[in-house]
């Protein structure tokens, strides 16, 4: 059994040491649905059985590597992108970004960019302007697994950014100091790693940082030029030596390698500091990549123990996209967008700074519903196909007949094996469903993505 | 005698082991005999000429006589009684204070209510596409044999004489071959789904021993009759084929075809069959069934319509129905109504049975004659009109190489029109509308006859409480930028009801910054009763309102307007344009914002709400060079005779014309690719190269129309709305 005093006794040499199958944890498809699952969204038949062709470590390397691949896709959601971005609403983005989570080839890219949105989290219902969204979301991606020193110097002069956070302007007489504040509780440090002085004096070094015409720019005439302290450090600091002071942090590297654990491996418990130091000492070490820190924790044998394996809560985007890729789904991405805001995770509207709360927090009895209803409506839609086909042709293609599709499904879809009571109420009834076979099968499946057991990821 | 079975039903049994599987059902010595007969006759499979018994029936007969076949047990019954679920002998008791025949009337009303406003609105307005004439005694027959066979309680009924004939005008048209070499046709027919259908045609036609124009021309031959039933809610098919061999040979074709697709591991046998008066049917799923009646095929999507249609099928086969009582669609008086004024050479025809469906309670929304938006009741505020009071609607289709007719007309009396909708009509009923707005590069035109001022003034009694509210703030609103002018009775009635709509391509050439949506610009022009009084006022309540936008639009970082005037001899004008950004003075892909120069123009007598300055100017200068148009004056100048929507306003004086240019069309839609692309690919989750194939083949199969034109006429007796789809050279 899993628990905090389990979890804090584990061994952190063992923990982030690369996994090798054994008899007790094999590389079976249960697995590589677990890595395909966290990594990205779900894997369809063909990409398990690749997987299993090769070891966990290639697996998560390609993962990884992909991302310097597949241009033509990237150019193609780029274009939908520009296309959408023409309309000016950023509700449409959002379904061209949710389209991109469905095509993607480069899933790990996909996830991570979700991460960082969360993170660096920044809401279109205040900014309310699409372009700003997307070029911030085009920041995220690009450094989503590349530096992330880049990446917070990039945020602090992103315009969505500071328009969220009221920072548009900050003049010298009167320093703002959300975005100084969120600098160092939400993005690099967390709460209890500097004082209200640290703020003050961070927010000086930001003057003159503000947004002219949707632009970012320095107005060298509010910009507060004066000796600051900052965590420690004095000096006539302007906002890029205040980012880099802040990412000089001992704290900094615990703080997101245990974010980041906690968004790959599990939701609970927190990851001590004994646990994740030697993730973030090689983070350090490597001049803050975030790639390597990945793909480590991706290889790891802590990443296929039963520490990690069904111990997160799906977020909505992971329900949805996740059976949707198991069977090769498309759908219209405009209504699977509204649904995904319905149940708590509309894409560039984030609830607030903070981002998403994750774990528990997504599941509630009403986005359990919610979830159920949103299956129910992309199974209904007309524009929902399976391999380009419908679901009675994709499970022929996939040589699958009415008595094996659970177990294809489950095998694919849910972390453990159905309770047997529930599995043979499931049987009877898909059994005795007299509808089309089309149907019923599409029933079928909405009844397995309702379960409690698929809401486990 | 036959007996109906009360017993008797139309279930299905699986005619494998499955779980569908029932216990066959007993079947009672009259039932076999019944059986028995009726598959003779089935056998021998002769109709006797139905249009006799139309004549025969008498006028207003409210039961039928059940004639047995020994002759001694004769009892009356229902005309339209569930037969099949009545106990024998049936006994029709006239004193009875609910007829049969009303309780059916009124189940047929509750059926007919579950059907949505929305299926009604869709029902009626196919309705629109189609025309009514004269046909053939031959024609007249086969129609008569396929409403004998449909209940009377169906609503709509559609006639295709000769599918065959249409399939071969589409196969052979020059531009079938020119849409064959179009690169995204071609990619469409190697999609997967075009890979499946082809190869089921191929396994369809290896089953039939012929190509498939062959097998339609053998197994419609007689003709395709679709109608729906007010009472089951359910609609029925009969296709009739040359012989019932080919019926049998397409049946068993299918059925291959079917059980082949079912999944593998699946014990059930997808084909169900069930047995009803000796006459064998076919369920495939849940909602198709089918029962070959001698050469007719019978498909239906609900079991009670099916046992209906086999009813008249048996009992008029077998002889046993005395003619003179017996009712079927072919007894209906709507029916009757609509073959006198069927179509002459249209290939599809049919129509609808306003009355009843309204008397239902089905789509009541529709027949209130009041709508929730002002834009619908401006555009078929007269036409709902109708709807009300109207007893039928007939359609007809023709189609030949060079266009595609489609045709609706329904009896209209002016005395139907309340005053409300005066302003649709006119006071006499036959106001005409203006001529069409000719334009450089004209995507659309539309003419209409619409008094605004006393739509505006009788909106309470046209729309909806809701509706109704809302005109009322506008009107609170429009009062305040008008200067406390009331806007309908000061303000609109300083208009003409001659209403001009225009829309043209925009030319971005030389424009910058260019948006990234290129909408096409529009125009409105209207005639001013005063115009020294009424102009000054319009002019100041557009300079006002540019201004109230660029307050709006500064607190919301929008673009800003600058107003700028022009005059010359012919017009004056007033007009708005927005100003780039600095820095984006270039851009190419501005704010959908750049496609607009709002512009007011004034002539001598008229005025133009342009959305650019170049059409407000175009449109100004061509009014001010031609005649000026007036309101009655269809046959003005401004209507070039080579086209032929204008052309045919000439002679009729409709009260609405409409024209669509498809290669502008195509044009516009071309200029805005990308987005039709992502919409494409947002709303159907297709990948680059599908949309793209979707999208072509819409702008392809866009470019092989020339025009489409609409008008809707209303004369003494008929209320018309004509389509003609003209096909390019």
């Amino acid at each position: 059994m899993v628990n905090n005093e389990n979890w804090n006794r584990l061994d952190p040499a063992w923990a982030w040491d690369t996994f090798q199958p054994s008899q007790e944890t094999p590389w079976d498809r249960r697995a590589a649905a677990h890595l395909y699952r966290r990594a990205g969204f779900a894997a369809n038949s063909e990409q398990l059985e690749a997987a299993l062709e090769q070891q966990p470590a290639d697996v998560v390397r390609q993962f990884v590597q992909s991302q310097d691949q597949n241009a033509d896709f990237e150019r193609a959601a780029d274009s939908l992108a520009q296309a959408v971005l023409a309309s000016g609403d950023p509700k449409r983005l959002s379904a061209a970004w949710t389209y991109r989570l469905l095509h993607t080839p480069n899933p790990l890219r996909e996830k991570m960019t979700l991460f960082w949105h969360g993170h660096f989290a920044t809401s279109a219902a205040k900014v309310e302007n699409a372009d700003l969204m997307w070029q911030q979301h085009q920041l995220l991606r690009a450094e989503s697994l590349g530096n992330f020193a880049d990446l917070v110097q990039g945020i602090a002069q992103d315009p969505a950014m500071l328009i969220y956070l009221d920072s548009a302007s900050n003049r010298k007489l009167r320093p703002n100091e959300n975005f100084a504040r969120e600098l160092m509780e939400l993005f690099c440090l967390g709460e209890g790693q500097y004082s209200e002085q640290d703020v003050q004096q961070l927010s000086r070094c930001f003057t003159g940082w503000e947004i002219k015409n949707n632009k970012f720019r320095k107005n060298r005439y509010q910009q507060d030029r004066g000796q600051k302290t900052v965590l420690g450090t004095s000096g006539e600091f302007d906002g890029e030596d205040a980012v880099r002071i802040v990412l000089e942090q001992e704290s900094m590297p615990l703080f997101i390698v245990r974010k980041l654990v906690r968004f790959f491996v599990c939701d609970e418990p927190t990851a001590s500091d004994a646990l994740v130091q030697p993730l973030a000492a090689d983070f350090r070490q490597s001049g803050l990549q975030i790639a390597p820190l990945v793909q480590r924790i991706l290889s790891s044998n802590l990443f296929f123990s039963q520490h990690a394996v069904g111990r997160k809560i799906r977020s909505p985007v992971e329900f949805a996209l996740g059976f949707l890729h198991a069977v090769e789904g498309t759908t219209n991405t405009l209504q699977l967008a509204e649904g995904l805001a319905g149940i708590g995770q509309g894409l560039f509207y984030p609830p607030n700074v903070k981002g998403w709360d994750g774990g528990r927090a997504w599941i509630n009895s009403s986005t359990l519903i919610g979830r159920a209803n949103l299956a129910q409506r992309i199974l209904n839609d007309d524009s929902t196909r399976f391999a380009e086909g419908n679901l009675e042709s994709f499970f022929a293609m996939h040589q699958v007949s009415d008595s094996t599709v659970i177990d294809w499904l489950q095998e694919r879809l849910l972390v453990q094996d159905i309770n047997p009571a529930v599995r043979r109420a499931i049987q009877d009834n898909f059994d005795q469903d007299a509808r089309a076979s089309e149907q019923r099968l599409r029933s079928l499946l909405h009844t397995l993505v309702s379960l409690p057991d698929y809401q486990i990821g | 005698m036959i007996h109906r079975n009360p017993k008797s039903s139309w279930s299905y049994k699986a005619t494998s082991s499955g779980r569908n599987k029932k216990a066959p059902e007993s079947k009672s010595a009259t039932g076999i005999v019944g059986v028995a007969k009726a598959a003779q006759v089935v056998s021998q499979c002769s109709f006797r000429p139905l249009s006799r018994k139309v004549a025969e029936l008498p006028q207003g007969a409210t039961s039928h006589h059940y004639k047995g076949t020994a002759g001694t047990n004769t009892h009356n019954i229902s005309p339209r009684g569930r037969r099949d679920r009545l106990p024998e002998p049936l006994q029709y008791n006239p004193s009875f204070p609910h007829s049969p025949n009303k309780i059916m009337m009124k189940n047929s009303h509750r059926s007919l209510r579950r059907l949505s406003p929305l299926g009604i609105l869709a029902a009626v307005l196919g309705s629109l596409l189609l025309s009514p004439h004269q046909l053939p005694a031959q024609s007249a027959a086969k129609t008569g044999a396929a409403a004998e066979l449909l209940p009377e309680t169906c609503v709509a009924f559609v006639v295709v004489e000769d599918l065959s004939a249409i399939a071969d005008l589409v196969i052979n048209h020059p531009l079938r071959q020119e849409l064959q070499q179009i690169p995204a046709f071609e990619q469409l027919m190697r999609s997967n789904q075009m890979t499946q259908f082809r190869a089921g045609l191929a396994l369809f036609e290896a089953g039939m021993g012929a190509r498939w124009p062959k097998v339609l021309r053998q197994l419609t031959s007689g003709g395709v009759f679709a109608a729906i039933d007010g009472e089951t809610d359910a609609f029925a098919i009969l296709i009739r084929a040359e012989t019932p061999e080919a019926l049998q040979q397409f049946r068993d074709t299918v059925f291959s075809a079917v059980r082949g697709g079912k999944l593998p591991g699946s014990e059930a046998d997808p084909i169900k069959t069930g047995e009803y008066r000796g006459i064998t049917a076919y369920g495939i799923g849940e909602d198709l069934k089918l029962a070959p009646l001698g050469s007719w095929l019978l498909v239906t999507n609900k079991s009670d319509l099916g046992k209906k249609i086999v009813d008249l099928y048996v009992d008029a086969q077998s002889g046993d129905l005395d003619p003179s009582l017996f009712h079927s669609l072919a007894d209906s008086s709507a029916f009757r109504q609509a073959m006198r004024s069927r179509p002459e050479s249209n290939q599809v025809w049919g129509y609808f049975d306003i009355q009843a469906i309204r008397d239902s309670g089905a789509g009541a929304e529709l027949y209130s004659g009041r709508t929730d938006n002002p834009l619908a009741e401006i555009l078929f505020g007269g036409i709902v009109a109708n709807l009300k009071e109207t007893p039928l609607a007939c359609f007809g289709l023709s189609l030949n190489q060079n266009a595609v007719h489609l045709t609706a007309r329904t009896p209209h009396q002016q005395a139907w029109i309340e005053a409300d909708r005066s302003y649709y009509f006119g006071a006499d009923g036959r106001a005409a509308a203006p001529p069409l707005l000719q334009a450089n590069k004209r995507l659309f035109a539309m003419s209409a006859y619409r008094d605004m001022s006393e739509m505006w003034l009788r909106s309470a009694d046209l729309m909806t409480e809701n509706a109704v509210e809302k005109l009322a703030q506008a009107d609170t609103q429009l009062t305040t930028f008008f200067s406390g002018k009331d806007f309908g009775e000061d303000i609109l009635a300083a208009l003409g009801p001659a209403v001009q709509l225009v829309a043209v391509e925009q030319d971005f050439t030389a424009m910058l910054p260019k948006p990234a949506i290129h909408l096409p610009a529009f125009a409105l022009r209207l005639e001013m009763k005063t115009p020294q009084q009424t102009a000054p006022e319009f002019r100041r309540v557009f300079q006002s309102f540019i201004g109230f936008l660029n307050v709006v639009g500064a607190m919301n970082g929008q673009p800003q307007f600058d107003l700028s005037e022009e005059r010359s001899e012919e017009f004056a004008m007033v007009s708005a344009r927005y100003v780039a950004e600095k820095g984006e003075e270039a851009a190419e892909d501005a704010p959908i914002n750049f496609n607009f120069s709002p512009s007011l123009v004034f002539g001598k007598r008229h005025m133009i709400l342009s959305s650019t300055q170049a059409l407000g100017r175009e449109l100004a200068l061509q009014v001010a060079s031609s005649a000026s148009p007036q309101t009655n004056a269809v046959s003005s100048s401004a209507i070039p005779a080579a086209d032929p929507a204008d052309t045919s306003a000439q002679a009729d004086a409709p009260n609405t014309i409409a024209n669509l240019d498809a290669s502008v069309l195509q044009t516009v839609l071309n200029d805005n690719r990308e987005q039709l692309i992502a919409q494409n690919m947002l709303e159907k989750g297709h990948a680059r190269e599908a949309a793209e194939g979707e999208i072509g083949l819409l702008l392809a199969i866009i470019g092989f129309f020339e025009q489409a034109q609409l008008r809707l006429d209303a004369a003494e007796d008929f209320l018309e709305l004509k389509l003609q789809l003209n096909v390019r050279d």
